[in-house]
């Protein structure tokens, strides 16, 4: 390994890692709120891809303006799902979630394929080139990603520190009696965050479908990833989503640039073990029964 | 993850169900003379001889998976387990030519042993967190095995993993026949479904959902939870890498890929939809899913979408599962006689 | 003994009605395939040849399973249609079943078993090297044949596997003619080293034995191999690490044209200049969707997106009017079922599974959508069961693909 690939290495596990942590965030919203697991989180990130190829590949709509267009759109299917599907076993056992998501990837995945088709379909980019960082080159595109994936966080974060909505989440998550009681409506809470969190995946697929390619079985991958990430970091924890994702990226970027691949997924699920082994509630989170 | 235990610790030894325990008894004994005539009911048909034992895999691996949850915990372990058992009974016959006979329970001994050293940190973590440290587990065990793959053969999996035979001058039995290795399997799978049964029956049990209820208050009474957890855990590995051998040597060829997080993924599921309050439940999921998946196969495309679709449906409109319809019956007679 | 067949004469009498085609196209989503019966109605019961799929039809390689079933389905009509496989001058009617193996090879044994012990089919056809492994488990003890496409595994096949044929060409086989095609293009004194990239399974490594088997035969130095795993989602940090070597072109193999368009864009962007080989992506739609205009120099062996030949643009407008849906890839695949038929009417039998394994071995096909088909391997494998065809090679430069070369494999003298 030489030095020049050192910048090389940092930006690409500090995008990706940031993506990952756009996909998990969402996760870990709706975790939070409704302490159900959206197993079927990455079929959002699908599906938000698959929308923004069609609108700008097939359609030939503006790129930004689909990204934003994607996100409404899985905003409301996340809510509908919410509605019709996830709220039925709110309270219930955990498991009963995990089944329901784990239906919702069988259903969008394989419906994907034969709606979409199996052939892998990339795409179109919205800039091309980039620039010489200390010897590693970085692409305009990546950068820009990097910068909408970190303000996306950020502004999540202020979201959910000053607005009403925002506190109202936070209240939900912390205490859904109490914030009932103190007039929060924690049903619509309940579908707000849902959509929220599926947008942010629908964001992430459209960022990370534009670097790399989409099919429709990409979503389970992304749910994965999320997983590891989120229960890394603490579950309902945005800071832990924030911080695990950046792990993870770092260690598929940097353990295979130096090693091999092979290593670096059966290092990220060691480490992972190791944080939880030593913090058994993730780096950030609660304890959560 | 409490919400619905108390009624599952109050039910699963039976005596708070509203039902005398013969009658459940009757059903197990009606199940199992069912699986031993089940080849002559098929008229020996040896695909279907291969389904039944597809669904005793299924049912021995999601009953063991059961045992894991009854002290609260979901373990996505289970197919690195299986994974030890059944690489260790491969690779002992590729590689030296010893039996499955043997093999199985040195694959049983090396997966404890594993379990009970792994289970030592992981029973630190709890909960959702357990869920994802023991997924984590499983995927180093399948992983590893494919990184050594001068011992394993890596990727390219194990071939040649001959079914046993038994010979005892007059008696001869060569597994290699379907009949043979179906109730091979359907005893083994009959005998781990037996165990848990019993262990869920007696005092270890009640501890188990104890634990499972409120680890705190359990801790409190003078239960030795982390004991209870190691030795639970450490029992339901040991059955999973039976399972895995028996698995092997059927499948003939094993590969990383046997052992992937879909394998702890369907446990779970038929789990889910078979209910998680006694291990009825989860015998009765795998043997209607795996029917259920099979015959979805000539769908192609949608077999897998009407799968999601059918697990989906039954989460949503039969609360508790499928081990709920003999009390929702029994509850819906009982009405009409009232009324 | 020489069967020859000629895929291109039914397409002029071949015209199906809207019904026939609608049912058609039903039938083959649900996988049941029943253009067999539906045609078959004319004759009075004509007997029936059952040819079984064990596929991929969902999970992450449908794609290549749903094209091996579409060549069958189709094949199927087309053949029906013309009145049959006609054996000692009796028509029998063709029908293919298919069930669903999600490509794993447990799954792939039990559709395997349920074609062979309850439909009681005699020949059989998978896709992809896991379902590949189930299926033989099955077909070889029971004396079934099975054409499938699998690259790996090689001790499963040959003189002990006399019933299993491949139909595709391996990367090993493509690359007689991409290798040299690509020196003719390039320059041989440009292309003096190469590196692989391949994902980290079985496929991965059997391709990788491949590759150096080719580039021992050429004298290409190999600068060594990187491996992918398939749930990586950023391809920057392998292709960096194997640039790091400075090779002269990069082969990945048995890559799927996303991953190939990803390693190819992340390749540009770092700098790479060479060509970069791709024998297994066969697509150029995606590549060109995902690299951009950064895409150039891709050789895309075996990869025909464009039909020229009359017989070639029959079966591409066949295929869109049937399916909806036409890749270069299913065009591959459409050739394995006149084969065999070729085989039924050369063995004069379809009921002995060796016999007609006897005559598939000696069909040469002269018209296809893959040009000149034959099956060779008679000095490696032991057997003549490696189909072997022309290969259509297509190269992406600035953003634009063309078939840049056409040539039958020059395989060497001891294969």
């Amino acid at each position: 390994m030489s030095f020049d690939e050192i910048p090389q290495m940092l930006v690409t596990g500090l995008s990706l890692g940031l993506m990952y942590a756009l996909i998990a965030i969402g996760l870990t919203l709706i975790f939070g709120v409704m302490r159900i697991v959206q197993y079927g989180h990455g079929e959002m990130y699908m599906l938000g891809a698959f929308f923004l190829y069609y609108w700008t590949a097939k359609w030939g709509l503006p790129y930004w303006l689909g990204v934003a267009a994607s996100a409404s759109v899985i905003f409301v299917l996340g809510a509908i799902l919410q509605q019709t599907l996830f709220q039925a076993v709110h309270g219930r056992n955990i498991l009963y979630s995990l089944a329901i998501g784990m239906g919702l990837i069988f259903i969008f995945s394989s419906g994907g394929q034969i709606i979409f088709g199996t052939t892998v379909k990339g795409i179109p980019k919205f800039a091309t080139g980039g620039i010489l960082v200390m010897g590693g080159f970085l692409s305009y595109e990546r950068i820009v990603i990097s910068i909408v994936s970190a303000s996306l966080v950020v502004g999540l974060w202020l979201f959910l520190q000053k607005t009403r909505t925002g506190m109202a989440i936070r209240a939900v998550s912390e205490d859904p009696e109490t914030s009932a009681l103190q007039g929060i409506r924690t049903r619509q809470i309940h579908w707000v965050a849902f959509g929220l969190g599926s947008a942010l995946a629908a964001i992430a697929g459209c960022l990370m479908g534009t670097l790399l390619s989409i099919v429709p079985t990409m979503g389970f991958v992304a749910t994965i990833k999320a997983f590891m990430i989120v229960i890394m970091g603490g579950l309902g924890s945005i800071p832990g989503a924030l911080v695990g994702g950046i792990i993870l990226g770092m260690i598929d970027s940097v353990v295979t640039t130096v090693i091999s691949a092979d290593i670096a997924i059966i290092m990220s699920f060691v480490v992972i073990f190791l944080i939880l082994v030593f913090r058994p509630s993730g780096l950030f989170g609660q304890q959560w029964t | 993850m409490k919400v619905e235990q108390g009624t599952a610790a109050a039910q699963a030894d039976g005596k708070g169900n509203a039902a005398p325990p013969s009658l459940n008894r009757y059903a197990w004994a009606a199940l199992f003379a069912f699986t031993l005539a089940y080849p002559a009911a098929v008229s020996f048909d040896n695909y279907l001889l291969h389904v039944g034992i597809t669904i005793a895999f299924n049912v021995a691996l999601a009953a063991s998976m059961w045992l894991i949850w009854s002290l609260g915990l979901v373990s996505f372990a289970h197919a690195g387990f299986m994974a030890i058992g059944a690489y260790t009974s491969a690779l002992l016959l590729t590689k030296l030519g010893w039996p499955m006979w043997i093999g199985m329970p040195l694959g049983a001994i090396l997966a404890g042993a594993a379990a009970v050293a792994i289970s030592l940190p992981l029973m630190r973590t709890r909960a959702v967190y357990f869920f994802m440290a023991s997924w984590s587990v499983g995927e180093v065990i399948k992983r590893t095995i494919a990184y050594f793959d001068g011992l394993t053969g890596g990727w390219n999996g194990v071939f040649d993993i001959l079914p046993p035979t038994i010979d005892l001058g007059p008696i001869q039995i060569n597994f290699a026949d379907r009949i043979a290795y179906y109730y091979l399997a359907v005893v083994i799978c009959a005998i781990i479904v037996l165990c848990i049964y019993r262990i869920n029956d007696s005092r270890t049990g009640m501890i188990h959902w104890s634990i499972s209820e409120n680890e705190l208050l359990a801790e409190h009474i003078g239960i030795n939870v982390f004991k209870h957890k190691v030795i639970g855990f450490t029992i339901a590995c040991v059955f999973a890498a039976v399972t895995g051998a028996l698995y092997a040597h059927y499948q003939t060829f094993i590969s990383p890929k046997s052992f992937d997080i879909w394998k702890s993924e369907f446990a779970l599921v038929h789990i889910i939809v078979g209910g998680l309050t006694t291990v009825g439940g989860p015998v009765v999921g795998a043997i209607s899913l795996t029917v259920i998946d099979e015959t979805l196969r000539a769908t192609g495309p949608f077999r897998v979408i009407l799968f999601g679709v059918i697990l989906i449906a039954t989460v949503l409109l039969l609360p508790g599962g499928l081990e709920t319809i003999p009390g929702r019956i029994r509850r819906a007679l009982r009405g009409r006689k009232s009324s | 003994m020489e069967a020859k067949s000629n895929m291109a004469a039914p397409r002029s009498s071949w015209r199906p009605s809207r019904r026939t085609a609608l049912k058609a196209g039903a039938a083959s989503l649900i996988g049941l395939s029943a253009p067999a019966i539906i045609s078959g109605r004319a004759f009075s019961a004509p007997k029936t040849i059952k040819i079984g799929g064990a596929v991929p039809l969902s999970g992450p390689v449908a794609y290549w399973g749903i094209s091996t079933m579409q060549g069958f389905v189709d094949g199927a009509a087309v053949i029906n249609e013309a009145g049959g496989v006609v054996i000692n001058g009796e028509p029998h009617m063709l029908e293919i079943i298919n069930y669903d193996t999600k490509g794993e090879t447990a799954d792939a044994r039990a559709a395997t078993l349920r074609l062979v012990e309850q439909d009681k089919v005699k020949y059989v056809y998978s896709q992809a090297a896991a379902s590949t492994v189930g299926m033989l488990q099955v077909t070889e003890p029971a004396g079934v044949l099975s054409i499938v496409a699998c690259w790996g595994y090689l001790k499963l096949f040959g003189k002990d596997y006399p019933l299993h044929f491949r139909a595709e060409m391996s990367d090993y086989e493509q690359g007689f003619a991409y290798i040299p095609f690509m020196q003719e293009h390039y320059g041989k004194d440009s292309l003096k080293s190469a590196a692989f990239i391949g994902p980290d399974d079985q496929d991965g490594k059997d391709c990788n034995y491949s590759y150096q088997r080719l580039m021992k035969y050429y004298s290409i130095e190999d600068k060594g191999s990187e491996y992918f795993n398939w749930e990586d989602t950023d391809f920057y940090p392998i292709v960096a690490k194997t640039l790091r070597t400075t090779p002269d072109f990069i082969v990945t193999s048995p890559t799927p044209p996303g991953i190939t368009g990803s390693i190819v864009k992340a390749a540009r962007e770092l700098g790479y200049k060479g060509p970069i080989a791709s024998p297994a992506a066969s697509e150029t739609k995606t590549i060109l969707e995902v690299v951009g205009e950064l895409a150039t120099d891709v050789v895309l062996p075996v990869t025909n997106v464009d039909p020229t030949t009359p017989s070639q643009v029959a079966i591409r407008d066949r295929f869109m009017k049937r399916f909806g849906d036409f890749n270069a890839l299913a065009g591959n695949y459409s050739w394995w079922i006149y084969s065999l038929k070729a085989a039924f009417e050369a063995a004069g039998t379809a009921d002995d599974p060796k016999a007609v394994a006897e005559a598939l071995g000696n069909v040469v096909l002269e018209d296809t959508y893959c040009g000149k088909v034959a099956w060779a391997g008679e000095k490696s494998f032991g057997v003549k069961r490696q189909g072997v065809y022309d290969c259509y090679t297509t190269l992406i430069e600035n953003g634009k693909a063309r078939l840049a070369d056409v040539r039958f494999p020059a395989l060497p003298a001891d294969y």
